[in-house]
């Protein structure tokens, strides 16, 4: 055969290739279209939403106590009820309607400048889910004014005043609280705040030998105690906090706050296939979503790409409308799978006016570190050395620091 | 180049078969109205999620909302949406009229789209929405509103707190042609892809000015760049009146890919003589990286024509003066060889050869000289030396270039801004 006969037909062959190519990406375009804008479904079996099947007993018990209420309207034990389940399961799903709705019941409280005790407990803790930690804390603080001894007021006084980097106060609460009560929570709660006060080795062995010793039979309460102890662990850089975690776990499988700090700990272990495993299914929480992405980029999985896209829709919806739920998640988003170390500083520092937890800390120097932005790491490493916080992570970063 | 088909493919398609999730978000919903001068229309984005609480839609409790259950509670769906929603014009509470029930699918999953048309005792001078949908259930629940007045959008966020939302309508649209002209220029300007893409698409022609002249080089050039602005011309308008909508990063790893194909021909030909048919099809794909300028501006009737064709126009505009500018200097490079060797004698020969207006490329004075003599290393000393050396060479710099980007934008690993 002719050379440049061959030469021709090579060239035509690749040249449909190309078109074929051409045509694919445009069809592929255009599936992808129909599907992103509004259309009418085809198909009436089309699923377009997953939502908690009736089954489920929780839902079953909000839906019996909303018809209860809507023949009692305005009952006050009736809506204490309902809120409280409702809140209840817009913390164990992470679902911000669910919160919403636990204040819809509230809604002849809301504004109330000095509703009953009970309600203005159940505020706050909306609040606290909602990040609105100053008015959640004024509540508690009324509602402490009047009820010195109440034992929830107290803890979520804690958790709120730790969550804000007010270790005084949460302190005090603590010792309120062993004072009334001297439990698992009470021991749990001054060991978590001891630790990030100079006090790390201490509160580790008392909340090791509490968590061991006279172990909580409500399962969130030991989990939460033990993730508590995974953490301190954790900063110290005690490979303990794997079984920690697991333990706590082991007692609340679903528990987000949990999966969430032990996929942290697993990436930064260098696990990723674990937390892969671990989140497996759960990715329509964000916090969960962001790790799966993280592992997927570690494990160099391409399925990272789209979860990128997802999250960073997820973020935009929130930002449309004023939210700031996701300000820490969101920097470590702009700065990890994004490359954006000044966005995701503003973020970090955002978040910073809001929450100052050492995880927080964590993620505002290494934005800064990622900016080269001086003055940012000046405060982390000021705020570090004045509480005394013992975290080799947060060390080992600040170590490298040009300061 | 069957190899870098089969390469660059996979992703992309791994990215357009990736489906949705959904996730927990907080409670918007999303509604849009459209006065242009004949009627005005709306469209309103509920969440499944929330007309689940409200009427009920998940019938038979198995926890998965299809179309066929939302399809059956139609009409419970559009009394209660519109019986928490008014909207007034100047004469009066105007009726929201349904049209149409649609689904898709945003950031936090599945959402019923409720099309309608507004009735109004008069033509109304000003819009009042009233939206009181869902807050009592979630006070949390917020209305994302935008109301477009022919092009201009209006937005607010609604809430308990703030239910209602007034605008005042404009006069005619002036702001317009003018500023989407400059649009079109900035667009081009500060954009690297469309540059690049012209480049790699330009280079041939020109490679081959001295031989071919500058006139014909320049108007085949201009007819590549003409077919290439329609092209695009076509797929921004579509866009913009989201008949087609294509995420950016599928559009910007298209573009990519086209600049990878179009500089892989440069250095090894098998495009052949449809440079202008590829001119025109990759014109189409640049043109859907264009429609994020334009898409969230809602522009419809005259104002959408206007700012369409301020936009190509500015497009095409800096398109042809850059290509002039790079023709000439191209002609001068190529002139300067002949300059160079005719300077010692017959200068004023050569300078009565230039073209007229454009260059004059005998080196006369001190100040010409030192320019010609700067110029004089980058003269291609031959045709071979552009086709063999310069072009492969530069060509492989932007495929290599451009193939990264593609697979970063596929893989979105988004290293590169």
């Amino acid at each position: 055969m002719p050379d440049s006969l061959h030469q021709r037909s090579a060239v035509i062959q690749t040249r449909t290739k190309a078109s074929a190519f051409l045509l694919l990406a445009a069809v592929s375009m255009a599936v992808r279209s129909v599907l992103a804008g509004p259309s009418i479904p085809a198909d009436d079996s089309l699923v377009l939403q997953r939502v908690l099947p009736t089954a489920d007993p929780r839902l079953q018990a909000i839906r019996q106590k909303t018809a209860a209420l809507a023949q009692h309207p305005g009952d006050p034990g009736l809506s204490l009820d309902l809120a409280s389940r409702q809140l209840s399961v817009g913390v164990a799903e992470a679902d911000p309607r669910f919160v919403g709705y636990a204040q819809g019941t509230l809604a002849q409280w809301w504004r109330d400048p000095d509703p009953p005790v009970p309600f203005r407990v159940l505020r706050a803790r909306i609040l606290q889910a909602q990040h609105d930690f100053t008015a959640a804390k004024r509540d508690l603080k009324a509602v402490l004014a009047i009820e010195p001894n109440h034992v929830d007021a107290h803890l979520v006084l804690a958790g709120v005043s730790e969550t804000t980097g007010d270790l005084t106060a949460a302190r005090a609460a603590c010792d309120d609280l062993a004072r009334i009560r001297p439990t698992l929570a009470a021991t749990a709660c001054t060991a978590s705040v001891d630790s990030v006060s100079g006090h790390a080795d201490q509160a580790y062995m008392a909340l090791e030998t509490a968590t061991a010793r006279a172990p909580s039979r409500d399962p969130s309460l030991q989990c939460w105690a033990l993730t508590i102890l995974a953490e301190i662990a954790e900063r110290r850089g005690d490979p303990a906090a794997d079984r920690h975690f697991k333990d706590a776990l082991a007692a609340s499988p679903a528990d987000i706050y949990t999966l969430t700090a032990y996929a942290d700990y697993l990436l930064d272990q260098k696990r990723p296939a674990e937390v892969t495993k671990l989140l497996a299914g759960k990715n329509r929480i964000d916090a969960l979503l962001l790790r799966l992405a993280l592992a997927a980029r570690d494990t160099g999985a391409a399925e990272a790409g789209p979860d990128v896209e997802e999250l960073a829709a997820r973020y935009e919806a929130a930002r449309t409308r004023g939210e700031q739920l996701h300000l820490r998640d969101e920097s470590r988003f702009e700065l990890e799978l994004r490359h954006q170390p000044q966005r995701a500083l503003e973020l970090a520092r955002q978040n910073w006016e809001i929450q100052r937890t050492p995880l927080d800390a964590r993620l505002y120097l290494a934005a800064a570190l990622a900016a080269n932005d001086a003055p940012a790491t000046r405060i982390v490493a000021d705020w570090s050395a004045s509480t005394g916080l013992e975290d080799r992570t947060l060390r080992g970063m600040l170590a490298k620091a040009p300061l | 180049m069957r190899f870098l088909v089969s390469v660059l493919l996979a992703p992309l398609l791994t990215l357009i078969l990736a489906a949705p999730a959904s996730a927990h978000l907080a409670s918007d919903s999303y509604l849009r109205i459209e006065a242009g001068d004949q009627a005005i229309t709306g469209q309103w984005d509920i969440a499944l999620r929330d007309l689940d609480v409200a009427v009920g839609l998940d019938a038979n409790g198995d926890g998965d909302i299809t179309w066929g259950e939302v399809k059956a509670k139609r009409r419970e769906i559009e009394v209660y949406a519109f019986s928490h929603l008014t909207i007034g014009g100047g004469g009066g509470d105007c009726t929201a009229n349904p049209t149409a029930l649609l689904a898709d699918q945003h950031a936090d999953g599945g959402y019923a789209v409720l099309r309608f048309d507004l009735a109004c005792p008069a033509r109304p001078a000003a819009l009042t929405v009233r939206y009181r949908l869902l807050f009592d259930l979630d006070p949390t629940h917020r209305g994302l509103l935008t109301i477009s007045d022919r092009g201009v959008a209006h937005t607010a966020i609604l809430g308990p707190e703030r239910t209602g939302y007034s605008v005042a309508f404009g006069a005619a649209q002036t702001a317009g042609f003018l500023s989407f002209l400059r649009l079109g220029v900035d667009h081009i300007v500060s954009g690297r892809d469309h540059l690049l893409f012209l480049a790699v698409l330009l280079m041939p022609a020109l490679g081959a000015v001295r031989r071919r002249g500058i006139w014909s080089s320049l108007l085949e050039a201009g007819a590549l760049l003409s077919l290439f602005t329609a092209a695009h011309a076509v797929t921004v308008t579509l866009a913009a009146l989201r008949v087609i909508e294509v995420p950016a990063r599928i559009s910007e790893a298209a573009i990519a890919f086209s600049i990878a194909v179009t500089a892989a021909d440069n250095i090894r030909p098998f495009l052949g003589n449809r440079r202008s048919v590829i001119a025109f099809g990759f014109g189409l794909i640049h043109g859907l990286g264009f429609a994020s300028a334009l898409g969230p501006l809602a522009l419809h009737g005259w104002s959408l024509i206007a700012a369409l064709a301020g936009f190509n126009l500015g497009i095409e505009l800096v398109q042809l003066t850059l290509a002039l500018i790079a023709f000439a200097l191209a002609y001068m490079i190529a002139k300067t060889k002949s300059a160079v060797i005719a300077s010692g004698a017959k200068q004023s020969r050569v300078t009565s050869t230039g073209s007229p207006g454009l260059l004059r490329p005998a080196p006369t004075g001190p100040l010409r000289r030192a320019i010609w003599g700067a110029l004089r290393p980058l003269a291609p000393r031959n045709d071979v030396f552009w086709g063999r050396a310069l072009l492969p060479l530069t060509s492989l710099v932007i495929l290599g270039f451009s193939a990264y980007w593609f697979i970063d934008r596929s893989f979105l690993l988004v290293t590169m801004p």
